[in-house]
């Protein structure tokens, strides 16, 4: 976990924003224990903050569905610690300006038998 | 043919054709069942059945033998026959302790599946001697039995249930059935006594709907987290799962038109196609689109802003609170309406807005840009 943390710093670092998306949506934290997987929250919290508004439809275009899964799921679990919420609900907003892609999503966030 | 949307109910919670289509039944949502039969251009209701003490949940009518089936919330099913100008009820021995939720002939029409929420499903055959239809029980699932749907051989069942499985098993009951037709092998094996559990799956979710394609050679199934999966089950030896997520609400029912093409209908309003193709099964799109060349709003008239001020507390007047889809609320229903069911030509759909449309699939491929047959 340690790597994906690092790797998502690395790519921070060096400014490549979009690569570090990518890498925060592998792996989400099914199974593991509440204290990992809050860290691994936060941190893909923390690269959804780098983006701006007008840059969070592009990064989404490189996004496949699955991803887009895996991103409302971390949206709704970033939004249960009630910080960032405003930012948080700009990506959901992105995601539904999309097209009908959220609606599938979401049912399959609140259907999922794992919480992590 | 456009598709034809009749409003014959406030809502309605199951409906069936009879064999040339000219009569619907359908449950207006109480215990009552309807059937309307069409005069020229206009529905006139026929009959009315009154049997059940509660919702009637389920309704299927046996093309050959003319008989309509019904299962209700009351925990009971009643098998009809036309005699004498009317519809004459036979109470069926369910022996289950919850609601019944969907009942289906089998494809000879001598024997019947009652899926319930007792966890069971009551397969139930005619014995002469006693002049009653006997129900023996099928009890593999931990939870609700949401749909049943029969194998073309009229031997095996496919079940899916809210405890997350879907489940194939034997139907097979002696005296009704011959080893001869599942002798030569069946996908899941020929030694199948009745009750045989020959193919389990488990996903998470509820599973609300399940049919076999037209050759039994495929069993697709439906999911509450927005997912088809199509079982490819071919001969025994091949067997091969594929989860297709789509991007819209779950969905309540589902149709085979042919070998290759699933309709979804659900909470999206909207029927929607699933097709296999050179590279698998892929989600196709809604089938309910508006036609281009309606009317475009320019602007906002004065007296629709003030309307809207007054009515919404918003300047806005120009926001769409109309539905555009031809159902108004959620599709709970659909059936085969046209054509052979290998090769379907019409389906028609029921919901929860009381509305029963039949869709033309040759009318379809023209508005949704789709190729289904």
């Amino acid at each position: 976990m340690s790597d994906k943390l690092s790797q998502i710093t690395a790519a921070l670092n060096g400014g490549r924003a979009q690569q570090a998306l990518a890498i925060a949506l592998q792996n989400p934290p099914y199974g593991q224990d509440p204290s990992y997987a809050a860290q691994d929250i936060a941190a893909v919290v923390q690269v959804l903050g780098q983006f701006k508004d007008a840059q969070m439809g592009d990064a989404l275009k490189d996004l496949g569905d699955d991803q887009i899964d895996v991103l409302i799921n971390y949206l709704y679990r970033g939004m249960e610690s009630g910080q960032n919420s405003s930012q948080l609900f700009k990506w959901f907003a992105a995601v539904q300006a999309k097209g009908d892609i959220a609606m599938g999503s979401i049912v399959r966030v609140l259907t999922d038998k794992n919480r992590f | 043919m456009t598709t034809q949307v009749n409003r014959l109910a406030v809502c309605i919670s199951a409906h069936a054709w009879n064999k040339d289509r000219s009569k619907v039944a359908f449950c207006p949502n109480n215990n009552k069942i309807y059937i309307f039969s069409k005069q020229g251009a206009e529905w006139v209701k026929e009959a009315t059945l009154k049997e059940h003490d509660a919702v009637v949940t389920s309704i299927d009518w046996a093309p050959n033998t003319n008989r309509i089936l019904s299962c209700s919330q009351d925990r009971n099913a009643y098998v009809w026959r036309f005699e004498d100008k009317q519809w004459k009820p036979t109470l069926v021995i369910l022996r289950i302790n919850r609601a019944a939720t969907r009942c289906k002939w089998s494809p000879n029409e001598d024997k019947f599946a009652v899926a319930s929420g007792a966890q069971v499903v009551s397969i139930c055959y005619f014995e002469p001697e006693n002049d009653w239809w006997v129900s023996k029980h099928i009890k593999k699932h931990d939870s609700t039995v949401l749909d049943v749907a029969w194998h073309p051989n009229n031997v095996l069942i496919a079940t899916v249930s809210s405890d997350g499985w879907c489940r194939v098993t034997s139907a097979f009951v002696k005296g009704v059935d011959s080893k001869e037709a599942v002798a030569a092998g069946t996908a899941f094996g020929n030694k199948l006594p009745f009750g045989t559990c020959v193919k389990e799956m488990q996903l998470g979710p509820w599973l609300h709907c399940v049919k076999w394609s037209p050759s039994g050679n495929r069993l697709a199934f439906a999911a509450h987290d927005s997912t088809l999966h199509i079982l490819e089950c071919p001969n025994e030896q091949s067997h091969q799962q594929i989860a297709i997520r789509y991007p819209l609400l779950p969905f309540m029912d589902i149709l085979f038109l042919n070998e290759n093409n699933v309709v979804g209908v659900g909470h999206d309003y909207n029927p929607v196609l699933f097709q296999a193709g050179p590279q698998g099964w892929a989600y196709k799109g809604k089938l309910d689109v508006k036609v281009a060349g309606g009317a475009k709003k320019v602007g906002v008239s004065a007296a629709a802003m003030f309307q809207s001020m007054d009515k919404k507390g918003q300047a806005d007047g120009a926001t769409e609170t109309s539905i555009e889809t031809k159902h108004q609320n959620c599709i709970t229903n659909i059936q085969p309406f046209g054509g052979p069911l290998n090769k379907l030509a019409a389906f028609s759909t029921s919901g929860l807005d009381g509305i029963i449309a039949v869709w033309d699939v040759a009318t379809i491929e023209r508005t949704a840009g789709v190729k289904i047959n």
